[in-house]
């Protein structure tokens, strides 16, 4: 069995230079030269490894730091460990190797064979080693390491579960010396993930003959050796090399532009492989388009066994792990329920990491938005881009949208979570971080989007993909772009919404910087409400009023008053921002405008004008609304459309007649 | 006559426990539409523009008593309709059987407290039956094992149709007794070709249930319609009470033990308490 096999490896682990995008000069700082062999019987590596480090600072490096993620599962005291308490998105710790740890056994230089020490930090996740020159900026360094590894059975990502083997972070890896001189070595925490520099690789995996083995890059060389096999893999600017082993894996291979994709089935998962190709090439289009191109040759999707779903869900450079296609008979979806969130969204997510952290190589500690946000938000358009349309979820034919799904999340952490903070901020125990890091910032990024225009705000996010390709962008090299890409560089000058025949100083105008300092620096919640819509009659001056000379004399009523349409509306969050506010008129008439929100309540009047129905963003731009039902309202006597009260009574009625029916008689 | 003439002639009938079962939905449902109005006014609903499903939940969310009046509702039917069309058993067999209103009223009323005991009967031995079915089809494939309790089911049903039309329209010596449930198994299940068409019924009555939710479920949104769910509601009716007809139609059947009682008598068409009256 197996999918397009005879597919030939590509010869270079980057695209031609045509295809692949700009790669910034001074991107490549730590090479990896690793000979690892895997035991399966103690489910050990042991493992050499060459690093060759240039300081790319400004001032002499004096020790070289090291995450050694893998000792996060060294013990039930470690940073990680404390916080996950023995379980990673429900797997659970294993029971017959519930440890893994990564062992440094001796470091030496190369260039004079001197011995140096590895010393672990008060968390065994870091470590540091006291060089004997200070390596000067610019200089390189080259330092042989061995070490082993003892792969835990997998539940957060990386370990062994009977044959399979996925090894993700399983070296030790040099931390990223910032170019002000200060280490970025930040302890491995529950949810912070990685941060490492660009450089090539080149792995050497000794393993059983018998394994099928996926890895970061391409392979250059096999040598088999009696029941062992030695597989060579090369890739290039890369943060990272992951591999995966096992006897049972499937291969489904294509090439899509010029890109080997390698898809590793376990056989129980074999029929989803086609819904992943499709869901990985539709991810391929959209993020190429808006995000530049995948700058490498090969994509690898590993499909865990069943038996191992810790496994599941990780994304590493050029390969990735992902989850299962549940797939329902078709009638049950055109008639009941059908959803795109299920392992063709994972795939989806898992590859946009490619770009958010892979080639936007952000500090997932200190930044986790960064990645996992904006991924999230560009998978939402990966979604919208798709032949399928905007939908991720139907039940009985009616569809939910992603702004619909993010606002249900809204209301879940509205007020309570602030997006821009480190890792270890958040509590695993709260549960906030996924709605807050992950789906938060995609609704302040597609809010954004809905208001200044899609075309304008993917060119700005498209100006910063590109830009800070192969580098460490920060949070605040974002919002600048952003900002300058929508709103210019003047400061004080926002994006104009009004429409033309608004008068300039009249204009509605939004402050791209502070919308994402109140969406990502603040617990402020987005909430507009219609206070009250009527219909009255034009204030004329009938009564008593003194004329020049003081003297109280009487208007008389006018025959007849025009009337007038009045409408309060209410901003009653605190996160200020412009909304549009759409009211329709008894004649049938339609009229748009925009509020700019800043104070708490403002009133609207047409005279001459009575007025029907108003409602507050009526093309639904603020996802980050979390409740809408009160953004319309409808003047007394107006005739209304049924509402969810009425589907609510239809649904009980339908219930309790199918109860009835279905017990008896 | 045939099965389906005595449900033609009871349709005053069936248009009544039609009735019965609209009117009590409708009270369910506005119940639930008084608190979901309550919820959301003074503000009114959108114009349709595709989110209907959004607005629901979101009313769901922000008021979790809706949700739980709803399920409360549903809930209260199951329970309420089990213990309402056992109590309505006997009138509506009687009715089939096209005795006269005075004798359907009085069956219904005298064999009440035999059809509930048959009743418990017939569930636990469903429950305990359709358990060890479970587990014994397991090694299947679900495509075969959903097949298996359907026509299980069906069984059971004409098992208990079976009991009740004979404590109803003939006389069984021991109307209390578990014994006489497990003989209308043995005798449902002794007429493959009787279980086959109550399994065709079953499957219709079925197929109705489900349609309910899910045709309310469709038609959300401005103009939610309600008589496609009260048709489907009538059709499950219809085919629930065609299956008891074919019960009458096909009994009696032997509910006594053979030692202890002789042949049931198959042109008896009389009532169980003509024979307790003489």
């Amino acid at each position: 069995m197996g999918h397009g096999t005879a597919v030939p490896e590509p010869t270079e682990p980057l695209r031609p230079a045509a295809q692949r995008g700009t790669i910034r000069e001074d991107a490549r700082v730590v090479d990896y030269a690793i000979d690892a062999r895997l035991d399966t019987e103690t489910h050990r590596i042991e493992g050499l490894e060459r690093i060759t480090w240039t300081n790319r600072s400004r001032v002499p490096a004096s020790e070289l730091q090291f995450h050694l993620y893998m000792n996060a599962f060294s013990a039930e005291d470690t940073a990680w460990m404390r916080e996950g308490r023995g379980s990673h998105r429900s797997a659970m710790q294993g029971e017959e190797t519930p440890w893994g740890y990564v062992d440094v056994q001796s470091v030496t230089t190369v260039a004079d064979k001197a011995v140096l020490e590895l010393v672990e930090g008060d968390d065994p996740t870091v470590g540091r080693i006291a060089l004997p020159t200070p390596v000067a900026p610019g200089a390189t360094i080259e330092l042989d390491i061995a070490f082993v590894t003892q792969l835990p059975e997998v539940f957060a990502r990386t370990g062994y579960a009977g044959d399979f083997v996925m090894a993700g972070q399983w070296f030790p890896k040099v931390a990223v010396l910032e170019s002000d001189g200060r280490w970025s070595n930040h302890v491995f925490t529950f949810h912070s993930e990685f941060y490492a520099d660009f450089g090539n690789y080149r792995v050497i995996l000794d393993v059983p003959s018998d394994r099928v083995v996926g890895a970061t890059g391409i392979r250059v060389a096999e040598e088999e050796d009696g029941d062992r096999i030695k597989l060579t893999y090369e890739a290039e600017l890369v943060h990272d090399f992951a591999w995966t082993a096992s006897p049972d894996f499937v291969e489904y291979v294509e090439v899509y532009d010029g890109i080997k994709i390698r898809q590793l089935v376990s056989p129980e998962f074999w029929d989803d492989a086609p819904a992943h190709l499709a869901a990985q090439i539709e991810a391929l289009d959209s993020m190429q388009a808006r995000f530049g191109p995948y700058p490498w040759s090969t994509i690898t999707i590993v499909h865990p066994p069943g038996h191992a779903p810790g496994a599941a869900g990780m994304e590493y450079p050029t390969l990735y792990t992902t989850s299962p296609a549940y797939r329902l008979p078709g009638p049950v979806r055109e008639l009941a329920f059908d959803q795109r969130l299920d392992g063709r969204f994972t795939t989806v997510h898992e590859f946009g990491h490619q770009y958010f952290q892979g080639l936007l190589a952000s500090d997932e500690f200190t930044v986790p938005w960064l990645d996992e946000g904006m991924n999230t938000f560009s998978n939402t358009l990966v979604l919208e881009d798709a032949p399928a349309g905007e939908w991720t979820v139907k039940i009985a034919g009616h569809p939910l949208d992603v702004g619909d799904l993010l606002r249900l999340d809204m209301r879940q952490i509205e007020g309570r979570s602030i997006v821009d903070q480190p890792a270890d901020a958040f509590v695993n125990l709260e549960g906030l971080y996924g709605r807050t890091v992950y789906r938060k910032t995609a609704a302040v990024m597609r809010s954004l989007r809905n208001i200044v225009g899609h075309p304008r705000f993917d060119a700005a996010l498209a100006d910063y993909t590109q830009r800070y390709r192969f580098t460490h962008p920060t949070a605040d090299d974002l919002i600048e772009a952003l900002t300058i890409g929508l709103q210019g560089p003047q400061p004080g000058a926002g994006v104009r919404l009004s429409g033309p025949e608004v008068a300039d100083h009249e204009a509605v105008q939004l402050d791209v910087a502070d919308f994402l300092r109140r969406g990502l620096r603040t617990t402020q919640r987005v909430a507009y409400g219609v206070r009250w819509i009527g219909n009255s009659k034009q204030v004329a001056d009938a009564g008593w009023h003194r004329d020049d000379d003081g003297v109280l004399r009487e208007t008389p009523e006018p025959q007849s008053r025009e009337p007038e349409a009045l409408v309060v509306l209410e901003r009653t969050g605190d996160f200020v921002t412009p909304v549009e506010v759409e009211v329709q008129f008894e004649d049938g008439e339609v009229e748009r405008s925009w509020w700019d929100g800043q104070p708490t309540t403002t009133t609207l009047r047409w005279p001459g004008r009575r007025v029907e129905r108003v409602t507050i963003d009526p093309d639904r731009h603020l996802e980050l609304e979390a409740i809408r039902y009160d953004n319309h309202r409808y003047a007394r006597n107006a005739r209304q459309p049924e509402g969810p009260a009425d589907d609510l009574d239809v649904l009980t009625q339908a219930l309790v007649l199918s109860m009835l029916g279905g017990v008896g008689p | 006559m045939s099965a389906l003439r005595r449900v033609a002639r009871a349709f005053p009938m069936l248009l009544g426990l039609w009735l019965g079962m609209v009117l009590l939905a409708g009270l369910a449902g506005a119940g639930v539409g008084w608190m979901g109005h309550a919820a959301v006014e003074p503000f009114g609903a959108a114009p349709d523009d595709g989110h209907a499903l959004f607005r629901v939940l979101e009313l769901l969310d922000l008021h979790r008593s809706i949700g739980v009046a709803i399920l409360g509702s549903a809930g209260l039917a199951a329970v309420g309709g089990w213990v309402g069309w056992t109590a309505l058993g006997g009138f509506i067999i009687a009715r089939l059987a096209a005795k006269p209103w005075d004798e359907v009223l009085r069956v219904g009323v005298r064999r009440l407290p035999a059809l509930g005991v048959q009743a418990l009967w017939h569930a636990l031995l469903t429950s305990a039956g359709l358990a060890l079915l479970a587990i014994v089809t397991t090694p299947l494939p679900v495509l075969a094992r959903v097949p298996v309790l359907l026509i299980a089911v069906a069984g059971s049903l004409l098992a208990h149709d079976f009991v009740r039309a004979q404590l109803c329209l003939h006389p069984v010596e021991r109307p209390l007794h578990p014994m006489t449930a497990v003989r209308g198994f043995i005798a449902a299940f002794s007429s493959p070709g009787s279980v086959a068409a109550i399994t065709a019924l079953w499957v219709v009555q079925l197929v109705a249930v489900a349609a309910m939710p899910l045709l309310a479920a469709r038609a959300l949104g401005p103009g939610a319609g309600i008589w496609g769910v009260r048709l489907a509601a009538g059709v499950g009716l219809l085919a629930a009470l065609w299956r008891i007809a074919l019960a009458i139609e096909w009994g009696p059947v032997r509910l006594d033990a053979p030692s202890e009682s002789a042949e049931p008598d198959p042109s008896a068409d009389r009532s169980p308490t003509d024979a307790e009256d003489r």
